[in-house]
């Protein structure tokens, strides 16, 4: 499924502002191709036994000077990426899940989570502060946390912390060998935050819109922790649950999109009279932490705007016979649809097979598509 | 029985004693709850999916170790990021080329772990992630054809050098939830499935400082293994292991009661000795019970430091076996000797009066040490080995559960009702104390006494037991986050239920030892044969025993009265 194609050359365009959204570009750049294309280091930094040493890995070198190479990162955010290059193989490949889970989860709205161009990679979307805006936050910092998450657990990462006081309520202070180390999910969470809100606090200092971009990348966190699975084992005498232990797996990520989405869905509309409010006490906090908040309602997408970059749905496949987003009638606006006949012949029923070949047979059929005028 | 130290006790000293073992009691509780961290862990791994260059049948090991962190970053592994993505590319490889691999345990802080010899033992589960493929939908309980390897390296040895320490072909079937997805399959997404979790391996010590795992799923020639899954997209290992802190904090305890239990056995045993006649049954039973518990206390656990042993798992096991089955021996006898029937009063104090019920016991127990041999005795040939992945394997285990269990209930019952028994005579021979002799009143006053405090302390103790899992299990499903839980339930359950048996096999020992106040006194069961001057002195401390013992809401009216008239003769 080729959901989207991306240019590594879209960026570079425009003014080079720090602003909220700017470190997303990490996700177009592919770093695994660095990565794999750099024989010299191999797949895995270097870890010592003892005391810590300069990092002299060329990979690491190279990943520092991409870096700087990213237009509009804050000063923190460039500061964590020298001091740990390797975080920024994570973080960059959790911004690429997060948008491609943004494209699939929306493939059949109106919004089909373009990519805009420019440094923020959804350039004017973000800036409207809307509830797509909302939703890329919230999906973006997800990204983050599960792909840090992953990297840690997969001895990718080697500065993932040993604190045995996070999650799991363990004692503190006497490391792995008292205690053993907490589960990875907490360096994914520490190293989203850390990277991803560090925007906010540097460019507009409590304003309302980056009250939203902070509670919208909370969400985002707080949905990988919602969904995490609780699984258990026994194994006291003869395997009996007189000693049970339990750890947490990450969620899958599409299950994320999907919360996400329903987040999306009931998302809510903030003012700055409501918090002020709101902080006096006058009234109950009326949106909870985990869902979604935007401040403007967003427009309906229907029609081309170059201003606004909105690329309307003319020209959109719409389904005849869904009754949901995807139905004619809803994504055409009400425009009308052509219908295409074709008479094509193609790879069909195609199967996975363990492992790694993919059997299909030939069919030749009659599509029939429609197009929203 | 003759007296023991229990009925000839004063009330301070009973407080005393009881009031010592409560104090024990609880510091093992906080002991295990603020200074013991958890007495588990589980460390997650995701498998590093790697492509070699040769492929292997299924059933060959002859692959080489695929490092993924090795001298020189990923050794023999040329990794794929992403497996879905590279089939598509049709890249020219086979399930026989990939190989997951995980190494053990990961990088934190900088710093390349190592295990710890504290760390006890290994436990690895298998967590394989698959993707929905509406076009090869996933069938019910699809089975999982793997080659695993495992391999060794110690510190001192270079990145590369790794030591196989076991190899084995597995079939493991994989329980998964096929209808959790439903909702995806009409807009056709790939999404994954929800899989059960597959015991993968346990290692009974844990003496190597790094560990090595891989595995493939391999197809055949014939394609008749590995065929029914669509594609794996992600394979985690949750590896657990004891804490180290907890191992220390174990230890500790086990070395504070082993002396404790031994001398109390010494002193238990040298009062019996002093005895003209020889050791009764119950006294018997209860020395057999304080030796199953010194043999737990023993650390063997420190042995471990120093020598590989694979069988401490096994050895745990047995262990605690012996200690249960000692246990329920004990309250069979117990229960047997307090009776209080006259008619079969001669044919007590003997082993062989026993024999049906500890037949009961002995099955229960054997079985369990049966499925215990086979699950982890086999484990020291084949730590991938379960008992429960092949139908034989599975029925056998079944059976050998069933029975255990079965023999639980019918002991259990038939506790009870002995236990029922006895207190229907109890009440029935407390209703006629005031009519029998002084010394026959007395006899039966002690027996009666000494069963309803051990009845209070096994139902405490029970009670105990029940409230600390229950709490620990409830603190497990308390998993929340960026919540500081300040006490460590779960190690406060095992450190205080350990204490506890510590305290109940102590407070046998003290309280349940012949009474020197008895000393010279002749066969109890030869109650007519009492004289009249040591009859006198028994009869005024159980006189001021009976006082102060508060079982007066328990006694029937005529007896209760009887004893208000004695008490005003005293007087």
């Amino acid at each position: 499924m080729e959901l989207f194609v991306w240019s590594l050359q879209l960026a570079f365009i425009g003014i080079v502002t720090a602003s909220s959204g700017s470190w997303m570009y990490l996700g177009l750049v592919d770093y695994q191709s660095i990565r794999s294309s750099d024989r010299l280091a191999g797949d895995q930094p270097s870890v010592d036994d003892g005391s810590p040493t300069p990092l002299v890995d060329p990979l690491a070198v190279r990943l520092s000077e991409l870096c700087s190479a990213v237009p509009g990162l804050v000063a923190e955010q460039l500061d964590l990426c020298h001091r740990n290059p390797y975080a920024l193989l994570a973080i960059s490949e959790g911004a690429r899940r997060g948008i491609v889970e943004c494209q699939e989860q929306f493939r059949n709205e109106r919004w089909n989570c373009t990519l805009e161009g420019g440094i923020n990679v959804f350039d004017m979307t973000l800036q409207r502060a809307s509830r797509e805006a909302a939703f890329i936050f919230a999906v973006t910092s997800a990204g983050v946390v599960h792909s840090v998450s992953r990297a840690c657990s997969a001895g990718n990462l080697t500065d993932c912390g040993c604190d045995p006081n996070k999650p799991t309520g363990h004692k503190s202070g006497r490391g792995w060998k008292w205690g053993g180390c907490s589960a990875n999910i907490a360096q994914g969470l520490d190293v989203a935050k850390e990277f991803i809100d560090v925007a906010e606090r540097e460019s507009e200092k409590n304003t309302l819109r980056s009250l939203m971009n902070l509670h919208n990348n909370q969400a985002g966190r707080i949905a990988i922790r919602k969904n995490m699975r609780l699984r258990c084992r026994c194994h006291g005498i003869s395997g009996s649950c007189e000693v049970k232990t339990c750890w947490m797996l990450l969620p899958n990520f599409e299950d994320i999109g999907g919360f996400l989405k329903e987040k999306y869905e009931n998302s809510i509309q903030i003012s700055a009279e409501g918090l002020k409010k709101q902080r006096r006490g006058k009234r109950r906090v009326p949106y909870s932490r985990d869902s979604l908040v935007h401040i403007h309602e967003s427009p309906d997408f229907c029609d081309r705007n170059a201003k606004k970059k909105i690329l309307g749905t003319t020209g959109r496949v719409c389904n005849k016979h869904s009754k949901g987003s995807d139905s004619c009638d809803y994504l055409c606006c009400g425009r009308g649809a052509r219908r295409i006949v074709k008479r094509i012949t193609e790879r069909c029923d195609c199967q996975f097979h363990w492992c790694c070949y993919v059997t299909c047979k030939l069919c030749e059929s009659r599509t029939e598509t429609y197009i929203c005028k | 029985m003759a007296g023991s130290i229990l009925e000839n006790l004063s009330n301070r000293k009973l407080v005393v004693i009881v009031g010592f073992v409560m104090l024990t009691l609880l510091s093992c509780f906080l002991l295990g709850g603020l200074i013991a961290p958890a007495p588990t862990n589980a460390d997650q791994v995701l498998g590093t999916v790697c492509a070699q260059e040769t492929p292997t049948v299924p059933g060959d090991f002859s692959w080489k170790w695929a490092i993924p962190r090795g001298s020189k970053g990923a050794t023999n592994c040329k990794v794929l990021h992403n497996l879905a993505d590279d089939t598509k590319k049709n890249i020219n490889i086979t399930a026989n080329h990939v190989v997951f691999t995980f190494q053990l345990p990961l990088p934190r802080e900088h710093k390349n772990l190592d295990y710890s010899r504290w760390q006890q033992n290994l436990m690895g589960v298998l967590h394989v992630e698959l993707y929905y493929d509406a076009k090869n939908p996933l069938k019910q309980d699809p089975e999982v054809d793997m080659d695993i390897k495992m391999g060794y390296r110690d510190k001192h040895e270079s990145a590369d050098t790794w030591h196989l320490l076991a190899n084995s072909t597995e079939k493991r079937t994989l329980g998964c939830d096929l209808n959790g997805t439903h909702h995806h399959q009409q807009d056709e997404h790939i999404y994954g499935y929800n899989c059960d979790a597959l015991a993968l391996f346990e290692l009974g010590s844990l003496h190597h400082d790094y560990y090595l795992v891989n595995i493939k799923f391999p197809i055949n020639r014939e394609m008749t293994i590995n065929q029914h899954f669509g594609l794996i997209n992600e394979v985690w290992l949750v590896v657990i292991h004891q804490n180290g802190g907890f191992t220390k904090v174990w230890t500790t305890m086990k070395c504070f009661f082993l002396p404790l239990i031994i001398a109390t056995m010494a002193w238990y045993w040298r009062r019996i000795k002093i005895l003209e006649r020889a050791p009764t049954l119950l006294e018997c039973s209860i020395f057999g019970l304080a030796i199953v518990m010194a043999a737990i206390d023993v650390p063997i656990e420190l042995l471990t430091l120093f020598y590989e042993m694979p069988y401490m798992l096994l050895i745990h096991d047995i262990r605690q076996g012996l200690f249960y089955a000692s246990l329920f021996s004990f309250w069979l006898i117990f229960c047997g000797e307090h009776i209080l029937e006259n008619a079969d009063n001669v044919e007590r104090n003997r082993l062989s009066v026993y024999w049906k019920q500890f037949c009961g016991v002995i099955i229960g127990c054997t079985s369990l040490l049966i499925f215990d041999l086979c699950e982890r005795g086999i484990h020291l040939a084949n730590p991938f080995y379960s008992i429960w992945s092949t139908k034989l394997g599975r029925d056998m285990a079944q059976a050998f559960l069933t029975i255990t269990t079965g023999c639980g209930a019918v002991y259990f019952f038939y506790l009870c009702h002995l236990c029922l028994r006895v207190r229907a005579n109890i009440s029935c021979k407390r209703s006629a104390l005031p009519g029998m002799s002084e010394t026959r009143r007395l006899f039966y006053e002690g027996i009666i006494y000494r069963f309803k405090f051990l009845l209070t302390a096994t139902i405490v103790a029970a009670a105990l037991t029940l409230v600390a899992l229950f709490m620990s299990r409830w603190s497990e499903g308390q998993w929340k986050f960026d919540e500081d839980i300040s006490l460590e339930y779960t190690s406060a359950f095992l450190t205080g239920v350990l204490g506890m048996w510590n305290c109940y096999v102590f407070i046998l020992l003290v309280l349940y030892a012949p009474s020197h106040k008895n000393k010279g006194r002749s066969e109890p069961n030869d109650l007519n044969n009492l004289t009249d001057e040591n009859q006198d002195s028994i009869e005024f401390s159980r006189l001021t025993h009976a006082d102060s013992c508060n079982e007066v809401p328990e006694c029937s009216g005529l007896a209760s009265l009887s004893e208000m008239a004695k008490k005003v003769a005293l007087d």
